[in-house]
């Protein structure tokens, strides 16, 4: 993550003087949606250690933004619902037991619902288009989804109940604003999402779990400049 | 700043702790027979019975073996210890051989097969008080027949201890092969029953034996033999083995797969029901030899049986091998 943002970092510092521009701040609503994609063991799709078994699905955002030249504030609220993949849970239980019996897996969807706040990092306007950095830290309500496990010769394998947990959520992301004109704008967003809630599971004997929820935001969407006059 | 460089820690200690998700509530061991390779040899490896603690995940398995001379089958002792993984899935029983002395006082330059183990607990035999010697069933051929022998013993600290030296239990023996005792519990109280295998009426059958009342069959001196019609065929039916109410043995009647195959039998209080094949998931063209089933208790699915067989893809000769056999108690 680091190497990903010190070259940015860098640029940033080095193109201000390269694009001088009128003073003036940027007061910013938007709304944006795109797909949610899950990584690290939160996609493991293997009966591995805190393999989350989940994969890509949607996600939608709002976001305020205050900032200048360089250096703003944000905050945004998020909803994502992440598939769990039940073909692959069931691919797994055929495996470990050796094709015994028929498995079927039911299972909903993991939620997440976010709320951060943080500062930006942004290249000073070219072209109408602002390139910033986001960095964030905030809260976030994850739902661990209804799961059921049942082979036709030995019943009932696995049971977890739907179970929500917040914790403490980290963010990073990379904001693109191509401005229509003064007040309206297209925005291009991507970040990164971690965190690690704990849930209960009242069938299993651990009786606990922590699940490590790493996922990414590919979003598109449109911003408004509010401090712009409204223009015709 | 003491107080936010504790609250860091506890953000530490919030996210670095905990379990990972379980993919499995309980055990469940492998349908597929797995070859327990840490106790099998080259040679023949069969007939045993294994205790089982289930919460400590250990064991002590008694088997019979000829690798000690080639030729003559003793009992030999290992320890082991069990564990299935709530995540991956994965079942592993491994065993290294261990000294017992309760063996030196079985083992003899004759052929000891068919061990089994008492459970002599006042739960058990609530008409009995059961002092702490435990009983360890065998059958020998000192006289060029098998005989049903048994010896008392002791078991603390992991050790068993033989408590006197073993006798044979003559109320079951005749000039035949009389061999592998297995105890049914619950059928008369006051009145311990046992089933064996014998040849004394032309061909290996199983057999019941009911003892005096309030004795133990091994103290009983007036025991009723009653051939098993309902578990028995003009075929051999050897080495019955009683798990609740559950019955497996082998027996090379029609109706299998080739050579001898695991068979069983429910019992629903009043008799045995007519006995089935355990399927082509155990059964081979080959021997399948000696079953014994051991509930798994609560934390598991499914029981334990082991068996011995000479199917290929062993060691050699006859091996012993694990699997997990549905619940039919």
């Amino acid at each position: 993550m680091l190497k990903l943002f010190l070259p940015f970092l860098t640029f940033i510092i080095a193109a201000n003087p390269l694009f001088p521009q009128k003073p003036g701040k940027k007061s910013v609503f938007g709304v944006n949606s795109g797909v949610t994609v899950p990584f690290d063991d939160f996609a493991d799709k293997t009966m591995n250690y805190r393999a989350g078994f989940a994969s890509a699905g949607p996600n939608i955002e709002t976001e305020c933004l205050y900032y200048g030249k360089i250096f703003g504030f944000s905050s945004s609220i998020g909803y994502a619902s992440v598939f769990f993949n039940e073909k692959a849970y069931q691919t797994e239980y055929t495996r470990v037991l050796e094709g015994y019996g028929t498995n079927v897996v039911t299972a909903e969807n993991y939620q997440m619902l976010k709320f951060l706040v943080g500062f930006t990092l942004k290249v000073p306007e070219f072209s109408h288009t602002e390139v910033m950095l986001l960095f964030h830290l905030g809260y976030a309500l994850t739902v661990h989804p209804d799961l059921l496990v049942t082979n036709s010769e030995l019943g009932e394998i696995n049971r977890v109940s739907k179970d929500a947990a917040g914790a403490p959520v980290s963010n990073a992301g990379l904001k693109i604003n191509y401005w229509l004109n003064e007040r309206y704008g297209l925005s291009l967003n991507a970040g990164l999402n971690l965190t690690r809630p704990g849930f209960y599971d009242n069938t299993g004997p651990g009786g606990s779990f922590f699940m490590p929820i790493h996922y990414s935001n590919i979003n598109v969407g449109f911003v408004m400049n509010l401090k712009a006059a409204p223009t015709l | 700043m003491k107080r936010t460089s504790y609250l860091f820690l506890l953000l530490m200690l919030l996210v670095s702790c905990g379990g990972n998700r379980l993919n499995f509530d309980k055990g469940i061991i492998p349908h597929t027979p797995v070859n327990f390779s840490s106790v099998n040899s080259t040679y023949d490896d069969y007939n045993s019975d294994i205790q089982i603690s289930w919460t400590e995940m250990n064991f002590n398995l008694i088997f019979s073996t000829n690798r000690n001379s080639g030729d003559n089958f003793d009992f030999i002792c290992y320890g082991g210890h069990n564990e299935f993984d709530l995540i991956d899935g994965s079942f592993t029983m491994v065993a290294t051989a261990k000294n017992n002395s309760l063996l030196g006082a079985v083992n003899s330059s004759s052929n000891e097969f068919g061990p089994f183990f008492t459970a002599d607990y006042t739960d058990y035999y609530n008409w009995m008080k059961s002092g702490d010697d435990k009983r360890f069933f065998y059958s020998s051929d000192p006289n060029g027949d098998l005989d049903i022998f048994c010896c008392k013993y002791n078991f603390g600290g992991d050790v068993f201890q033989a408590v006197e030296a073993p006798f044979a239990v003559s109320a079951l023996n005749t000039g035949f092969d009389e061999g592998y005792l297995t105890i049914h519990s619950g059928t008369e109280t006051g009145r311990e029953t046992v089933y064996f295998m014998s040849d004394r009426d032309g061909s290996f059958d199983i057999y019941r034996a009911t003892g005096e009342e309030g004795k133990l069959i091994s103290e009983s001196t007036a025991v009723t033999v009653t051939r098993s019609s309902q578990l028995s065929s003009g075929a051999d039916d050897k080495c019955p083995y009683i798990n609740g109410k559950l019955m497996v043995f082998t027996s090379d009647r029609e109706g299998g797969f080739g050579g001898f195959d695991l068979w069983y039998s429910v019992y629903n209080g009043l008799e045995w029901s007519a006995p089935l094949n355990l399927g082509e998931d155990f059964n081979t063209e080959y021997d399948e030899y000696r079953p014994v089933v051991v509930p798994a208790g609560e934390r598991y699915i499914n029981d334990l049986m082991i068996f011995s067989s000479n199917r290929p893809g062993g060691k050699g000769g006859f091996d012993l091998y694990y699997a997990g056999i549905p619940r039919k108690n």
